[in-house]
């Protein structure tokens, strides 16, 4: 085994002796009291198992081997595996009847066993593997630690089982045979459902149910919201039969449209502007960014994904790259109050986490919207990404075909019955897939904006529930049934 | 010296010495005896004749028998001994280095690949990993896709390369150790892989042996080496094996041995081999017994030289190192109906996600160009050029590529995996289960075949053979009928007082190691020698002490005075004769091959062994002719009663015939094995033609074995009967309890015997497999008629009873049974179809006298015509075949050797064990893995529906909301925890109630847990509960501000907590193992998602963390879960209270149990312990 890559380590403690077996995995079985330790070491991958003839573990004796010195350690020794396993060893890779035997005609020996070696090769190089290919991967670099562990465990687990034949003898002894976990005897709860517990469970759902089914109808009722569908209206009418010559022509797009406050809407007020058939999600513009890129101005070149808006024809880089990028949102909102303009903030539009370490507050944009087509707004290129919201709004691609974004907040209450004046350009093109826009001015509870779904689903499920209670009292109190006074397997089963 | 002519030139008869036994066929033949006991002897000792045979004859197991061929000049394979240039010159034989590595540092790659590639379910991986590849495809990041597959190819691959190392390393210490080879007339060591066929090897004492050689000489005088083949067949006893005695007399070192050996073409049966050996102009006959095969050691004897005549992998031994072929469990077939159907299903989707994205491409194909989110037209570069735009048909194309590979986990494959582990942990239960541990032999179970666990919960048939299985095959003899008179030892009160016989030996008591109860009046009758009642009774004796193949072997005690007599054989009942035997005085002290010493009544007498007709199953007896020391020449002969009477003279004397058939009779109907034993004394003449013929006979190269069998009837006839000896074999513990609880789970089980009628009968109505209640229906014909006649009279004789119980409530059960004559008629023609009618009709088949053969012929009947089960469970050589045709296949490690371990799925101790084996493991085994099997195609379809819900929304475009990483790991981590714990440590009912109840067993023969109905009703269920998942959360969040990230967390989350809570909902035992799987799924699930969403370069940077800031996710993951399992959880209280089955029953009852034993349950239990009725 020496001049394997890495080491392997024999050990035959005094008064232990090896048992020769394949033991490829990198754990360490313990019997307890009543239960099986599994350790694994991921930082040297070794495997400690020791076993006495009582079925002890005797990890700690076996960890000395492993981590002093073995030349100082009398109790160690590396090398081949000792002459006294070789007949029976050598016999059993040979011949497939002397496993069996040894199996059950060995004596029980006191046992050490250790392992490591291969075992530790295998799994470094396979991390090397996986950091190169996550390197040239580029995006998904770094799992959690936690999970890639435990993906190691499952496939060591499975592998060892793949040469568990081999390991049956030792397997075996890895438990004191008379303990509770063996014999499968565990202390165990056992619960049956009992009228009782069904009832109750019952009970207990449309008792939690009803009550947040209740506040989530008046949550979402609470909301007040002004939607205004402008996409049609804000075309002149002789332009409307060709909506997307007028909306690609330089013409002045302003718009004025007319909003009514229904009911008293209290600060803050948040400004949407909500899209219809436009598929953020669609897989082709979902893809179409490099989030390398918007982070940091080393990356400006890294534009793979974004084609067909990665480059300019002369190959300079287009920050930010994309499709999502080219086709951000460009009508913008004025909003007026008898004559007196309301000021819409546009700060803090965007998730924090996005402009602090999502978009580089040293990426400048360039060369965008420089093409022949114009996918929507331009940018400011001398403000950096981190505080274009609009853009990081943007850039955080809906779930759904209909969805809103946020455009601003107004941090003024409006009184019912006010009317506000809209200024708007209509600059978008969403007249290519007739896509709708609106205007949506909302305010907002616990609950978010105006759905009643939540609230009708959850009063649906807790009535429902509280009528399964009454079915099920009712089944109970007219056919109640005693195991022990009614049925017998007999009588209730399918042995006819 | 032609051995022929100095036969004939001799006319005094030369001592002619056989030996064998009954069932290895170790015959040998030796020339050195010591003393003048007769004039032949000492003629013979002046000729100094050499000659001896060792011929090997007739058949030794039945199971090879078959194998026995005479060898044909083309299939012959010709060793010049000590000439291996000449040997290896026309025909290159093998060299002597093995090679078990499968692969080379060159072909390690492309071989390990291809045999990794033989699973289906790589193919698969492959596949979607290839297609995931193609840029146009790469719907997964290229990296996240192929890694699954990558990973565990490599690792496997490390596997499999670690164990070829090793393999390699074994290899190379084999090929590497050293042999003493005759080079230049004298013995040199050299390496094991440097041996030739035709080389002279020396062994000595404890060494194995490098390859197959013929013997050539033994440091024993007689020539007798004795070898252990503990490695090739687990047999721990001595066999003996035999040198020949022309060349036992050569030293190699001094004088050069010149000869041709014509042996078979290598073949793998260890027991059989057939040669001729020319040497010194004559041409001898070599068997098994002169065979030494790779693998043994040489035991009990200095040295031996043998001619290696095969080498390397074309040993015996080689030959047979080959894995049992795998089965297949039941579950996992009738499982892949089911994948198939998810595979439909899968391509369903697939075609409906392409198809419609054809539509939407069509309706919107003038727009494309312009679209924000489609942009087909590349307006960056100069040439305005489609970009990624394949067409319409392409792009349908594509898209059908891409779903199969978003979609891939509705296969799923993760579920291979967990079963192989769940079965593994099953398997580690199994084998820890102390209730299954036998202390006698102090083995455990074995699980040998690790894929078949779960079938051990739908048995419906066992097969179990008698002795050794039912019965303990440890032989007492009871009882002997001696000229007529019985003598049963009965309850004897003498026997405190007797302590067995002990012979002198100088200073030295020897002892028979077993000690035997006595008769006292038949123990006063040896003693008195001359009276003519104590002669029968002395020539009875000395038949027993005689007629055998036991080899006794002297033991050590602590005392220095004792010394104890082991009598070692193969044959249990004839260990039982000779101990019995040596308990009446007649010890049996010495055996070689040519005489034994027999210490009769403390005076050593010594009988020379002329020759010996071993066993066979034709002749179903075997004799032995003995030249006794009063110069007179007597053939003992022992065997079955049939066989025996026909060659006994029933007119020396009727009364003492008739009297000893009429014990035999009783003798069996108490279920003691019987043996017929009968004597002869030869003329000179008789003797002499006897003789010529047995030597040519032996010598024959065509048709020995038959010539054998000629010469031996010709012996064997007009015996005088002696008697017949009565042997016990005992009931092994708890079988009665055994089959009665395995009857009441509703399993049928036949007893296939090759006892006859009357013993398996009494053995069956000890064993409670017959009652006297039962209708006894026995077809013993002797043609095909006249069983066409019995079948058809039996199976109405069946209906009558069957239906006149209705009326009389009564139920009359039926047992049959059968022989195997009959069978002969019945298997493989027409009637087999009527025999299988009546067999499914009778609660009880017994079948007797069946060959290893018939066995499995029977266990095939049953297989072929109905889907149910089938178990065999045997312990010996003749019941391999059976074994091996059975479903499930169960060797018991008993007396008889390991044959049928070596050929069983699962081994044990015990015939008992099954009830612990079947009804409990059996039942949690086929419980956990039906319910696993289900819960994974849950798990998997709910997820993919979930995924496929939201490609409809998304143009059909195969976004996924939910992460890769999270969609690699939702069946590795998220899910798959809990249900491997739950498939290893669930279990629906304890251990007392699976016993108590035997009936439970049902719900397996049944398939109660896993069938048809029950898929399809889980898919409905996953179809309700994927839309709850998903569209809880769509309604929640439609028209909000939410992003695709964050929705996609919630999925994730709600899909990993609902599928858990699910599972959680089935456990029904909680331990805290259980608890922490369950719970640390949901908990990790939650660590990963917010783990992947930390990673800044990820688009759901954070998403996690602002979605779970708000109320909205927390009401929705709680109405997700809820609303998706209400349904479940109504149907399953539904279920549980209005129409129970029985293990909810039982489990109620359990429960109810644990609190008050209440004993109105008892009494309503009693009903079922009658056994149900078909």
């Amino acid at each position: 085994m020496r001049g394997f890559r890495g080491e392997i380590s024999v050990c035959i403690v005094h008064e232990f002796e090896l048992q020769a077996s394949f033991q490829f995995l990198v754990m360490a079985w313990e019997m307890k009291k009543d239960k099986i330790v599994l350790k694994i070491d991921c930082r040297d991958l070794v495997i400690v198992r020791t076993v006495n003839q009582a079925g002890h573990a005797l990890s700690k004796q076996a960890a000395c081997c492993l981590h002093k010195d073995r030349d100082s350690d009398p109790h160690c020794c590396l090398g081949e595996q000792p002459p006294s396993v070789d007949g029976g060893e050598s016999g059993c890779t040979r011949y497939g009847a002397l496993k069996e035997i040894d199996k059950g005609t060995l004596p029980i020996a006191k046992k050490i066993e250790v392992h490591g070696g291969e075992g530790v090769t295998a799994h470094r190089d396979l991390a090397v593997e996986r950091q190169k290919s996550l390197r040239e991967e580029g995006e998904n670099r770094d799992l959690s630690i936690a999970a890639s562990m435990y993906v190691y465990i499952y496939i060591y687990i499975y592998i060892y089982i793949s040469v568990f034949p081999d390991l049956n003898w030792s397997f075996s002894e890895l438990c004191s045979s008379d303990s509770r976990f063996t014999q499968q005897e565990l202390p165990a709860c056992k619960p049956i459902l009992t009228p009782k517990w069904v009832i109750s469970t019952f009970l207990l759902v449309s008792v939690i149910f009803i009550p947040i089914g209740v506040v989530s109808l008046f949550a979402s009722r609470d909301v007040v919201e002004i939607v205004d569908r402008y996409e049609t209206d804000c075309i002149p009418v002789d332009s409307r039969n060709n909506r997307v010559g007028f909306i690609q022509s330089s013409q002045d797009k302003t718009c004025n449209r007319t909003l009514r406050v229904p009911k008293h809407m209290r600060q803050p007020i948040y400004v949407y502007y909500q899209l219809d058939n436009f598929y953020q999600n669609h897989r082709r513009y979902v893809r179409s960014r490099s989030d390398q890129q918007l982070r940091s101005p080393g990356s400006n070149r890294d534009t793979s994904a974004c084609s067909p808006e990665d480059t300019t024809p002369d190959g300079t880089p287009i920050v930010p790259c994309g499709l999502i990028a080219w086709s951000l949102f460009n009508d913008t909102y004025g909003f007026t109050r008898n004559n007196q303009q309301l000021i819409i903030n546009k700060r803090d539009i965007a998730w924090s986490s996005d402009r602090d370490r999502k978009f580089g507050d040293n990426v400048f944009p360039s060369n965008f919207q420089n093409g022949t087509l114009q996918g929507g707004a331009r940018l400011n290129t001398s403000i950096p990404l981190s505080e274009q919201e609009d853009l990081i709004v943007w850039m955080r691609t809906a779930a759904l075909p209909t969805f809103r974004k946020l455009y601003g907040k107004i941090e003024v209450d409006l009184r019912a019955g006010e009317t506000i004046d809209v200024t708007l350009q209509n600059n978008y093109n969403t007249y290519s897939f007739n896509g709708k826009k609106k205007l949506v001015l909302s305010t907002t509870t616990w609950l978010g904006g105006k759905n009643d779904f939540v609230g009708i689903a959850y009063l649906t499920v807790g009535g429902l529930c509280f009528f399964l209670a009454i079915v099920f009292t009712l089944i109970y109190l007219i056919k109640p049934r005693y195991f022990s006074l009614g049925c017998s397997f007999y009588s209730c089963t399918s042995y006819k | 010296m032609d051995s022929n002519s100095q036969i004939e030139s001799c006319d005094q008869v030369p001592d002619f010495l056989r030996d064998s036994s009954s069932r290895r066929s170790i015959s040998s033949y030796q020339s050195k005896t010591s003393g003048g006991h007769s004039i032949r002897e000492v003629n013979f000792s002046e000729l100094g004749s050499k000659h001896v045979r060792h011929g090997s004859t007739g058949a030794d197991s039945e199971a090879f028998s078959a194998s026995y061929k005479e060898i044909k000049e083309d299939d012959a394979r010709l060793i010049y001994i000590n000439d291996p240039e000449k040997t290896n010159d026309n025909f290159e034989f093998a060299g002597n280095s093995i090679r078990t590595s499968k692969y080379s540092i060159m072909t390690f790659l492309p071989r390990n690949l291809y045999e990794q590639f033989h699973r289906v379910a790589y193919i698969y991986f492959l596949v979607i990993a290839i297609l995931n590849q193609l840029p146009q495809l790469a719907v997964f990041g290229r990296g996240a896709s192929i890694m699954p597959l990558a990973f565990v190819l490599l690792v496997t691959a490390i596997k499999d390369a670690y164990e070829d190392y090793r393999r390699h390393r074994s290899d190379k210490i084999e090929n590497n150790r050293l042999a003493w080879v005759l080079v230049n007339e004298q013995f040199q060591q050299i390496r094991w892989k440097d041996i030739r066929v035709g080389e002279i090897i020396k062994v000595s004492s404890n060494e194995t042996l490098p390859c197959d050689m013929v013997l050539l000489c033994t440091s024993d005088t007689t020539g007798i080496a004795y070898v252990q083949t503990t490695n090739l067949d687990g047999e721990s006893n001595l066999k003996t094996r035999y040198a020949k005695q022309e060349t036992q007399m050569k030293n190699p070192e001094k004088e050069k041995i010149d000869g041709l050996i014509k042996c078979e073409k290598p073949n793998r049966n260890i027991y059989g081999f057939q040669a001729n050996m020319d040497v010194d102009g004559k041409r001898i006959s070599l068997g098994p017994s002169n065979i030494i095969i790779r693998g043994c050691d040489l035991k009990n004897t200095d040295w031996a030289i043998g001619v290696a005549v095969y080498a390397g992998k074309e040993t015996k031994a080689m030959l047979n190192n080959s894995g049992a072929p795998s089965k297949r469990s039941r579950l996992e077939t009738r499982m892949n109906r089911e994948i198939i159907f998810l595979s439909i299903f899968l391509v369903a989707l697939c075609v409906i996600v392409s198809v419609f994205h054809g539509l939407w491409l069509r309706r919107h194909k003038d727009e494309l160009d312009l679209m924000q989110f489609y942009r087909k037209k590349d307006y960056s570069e100069p040439e305005v050029e489609n970009y990624n735009y394949y067409g319409w048909g392409m792009e349908i194309f594509f898209v059908f590529l891409m779903s199969i590979i978003v979609f891939q986990i509705m296969i799923p494959i993760s579920l291979y995996i967990s079963m192989e582990l769940v079965r593994v942990g099953q398997a580690f239960f199994m084998i820890r289960d102390n209730r299954m541990y036998d202390e006698a032999s102090k083995s455990r179970f074995q699980c040998r075949a690790l894929n078949i666990n779960e079938d051990l919960g739908q048995i419906k048939y066992v097969f179990s053979d008698k002795t050794g299985t039912l019965t303990e095959n440890k032989m007492e003899f009871k009882c002997a009928s001696i000229r007529g008179i019985d003598y049963s030892s009965g309850e004897d009160n003498t026997e405190d007082g007797q302590i067995g016989y002990s012979a002198q030996d100088g200073g030295q008591v020897l002892r028979p190691k077993m000690q035997v109860k006595v008769d006292s009046e038949l123990l006063q009758l040896s003693k008195r020698k001359h009276t003519a009642e104590g002669m029968h009774v002395h020539d009875f004796f000395v038949a027993l002490a005689a007629c055998n193949t036991i080899v006794p072997l002297t033991v050590e005690t602590s005392d220095p005075a004792l010394k104890l007599i082991d009598y070692q054989g193969e044959s249990p009942d004839e260990q039982a004769l000779v101990y019995a035997a040596a308990a009446y005085g007649f010890v049996l002290i010495e055996r070689t091959s040519g005489h034994i010493v027999i210490d009769i009544q403390g005076e050593r007498q010594r009988f020379n062994v002329l020759g010996l007709h071993e066993f066979d199953s034709d002749r179903k007896r075997m004799s032995v002719i003995l030249g006794c020391p009063d110069d007179t020449v007597k053939v003992f002969a022992k065997g079955a009663d049939t066989s025996m009477f026909s060659v006994i003279n029933r007119s020396l004397n009727l009364n003492v015939v008739s009297a000893t058939e009429g014990h035999l009779h009783a003798y069996s109907s108490m279920g003691l094995r019987t043996l017929v034993i009968g004597m002869r004394e030869l003329s000179s003449s008789e003797f002499e033609q006897w003789q010529s013929s047995y030597e040519s006979a032996s010598t024959a190269l065509m048709g020995r074995a038959a010539l054998l069998r000629r010469v031996a009837s010709n012996i064997e006839h007009h015996l005088s009967l002696l008697g017949a000896s009565g042997i016990e074999d005992k009931l092994q513990q708890g079988v009665p309890e055994a089959i009665e609880s395995l009857r009441k789970a509703g399993i049928k089980v036949w007893v296939l015997t090759g006892d006859k009628q009357e013993t398996a009968i009494s053995i069956g109505y000890s064993s409670k497999l017959l009652t006297s209640k039962m209708t006894q229906i026995v077809i013993n014909k002797k043609s095909k008629d006249s069983c066409r006649k019995s079948l058809e009279d039996a199976l109405v004789l069946c209906k009558k009873i069957t239906s006149g119980s209705g009326e009389t409530h009564v139920v009359s059960q039926v047992a049959l049974i059968i022989d195997g004559t009959s069978l002969v008629y019945v298997l493989d023609t027409e009637l087999e179809g009527q025999l299988f009618e009546l067999a499914s009709k009778c609660s009880v088949v017994l079948c007797c006298r069946v060959a290893p053969l018939q066995k499995a012929g029977i266990v095939a009947l049953i297989k072929n015509r109905t889907d149910d089960m089938t178990l065999a469970i045997g312990d010996g050589a003749n019941d391999v075949s059976m074994i091996q045709m059975a479903d499930v296949g169960i060797g018991l490690s008993g007396q008889e050797g390991r044959q049928a371990v070596m050929a069983s799925d699962f081994a044990m101790g015990q015939f008992r064990f099954l009830v612990p084996l079947l009804l409990v493991h059996g039942h949690w085994n086929y419980q956990r893995m039906s319910y696993m099997i289900l819960y994974n195609f849950y798990r998997n379809a709910v997820f993919v529906l979930v995924l496929f819900w939201y490609v409809l929304f998304t143009s059909f475009t195969l976004t996924t909301a939910i992460t890769d990483w999270s969609s690699v790991m939702y069946s590795v981590l998220y899910t798959s925890v809990p249900t491997i714990i739950i498939g290893i440590l669930d279990k629906d009912l304890s251990r007392t109630s699976l016993l108590k109840h035997p009936q439970l067993y049902g719900a397996g023969q049944r398939q109660e847990s896993y069938n048809g109905k029950l898929f399809w009703l889980t898919m409905l269920d996953t179809v309700w509960q994927s839309v709850v998942a998903f569209f809880f959360p769509l309604l929640a969040y439609w028209g909000s501000n939410i992003d695709g990230s964050s929705l996609g967390d919630l999925w994730t989350l709600a899909v990993a907590i609902m599928v858990n809570i699910h599972l959680a909902m089935d456990v029904i035992r909680w331990y805290s193992i259980t608890h922490a799987a369950i719970w640390g799924s949901i908990i990790a699930t939650f660590i990963c998602v917010m783990a992947i969403d930390v990673l800044p370069f990820l688009p759901g940077y954070w998403a996690f963390f602002n979605i779970a800031n708000t109320e909205l996710f927390w009401v929705c993951l709680l109405g997700i879960t809820v609303g998706a399992l209400v349904p479940r959880f109504v149907v399953k209280v539904f279920v549980q209270y209005c129409i129970p089955n029985d293990i909810q029953i039982a489990r109620e009852a359990e429960k109810r149990g644990n609190s008050r034993e209440s004993q109105d349950a008892q009494i309503e239990m009693n009903p079922i312990f009658d056994p149900p009725r078909q």
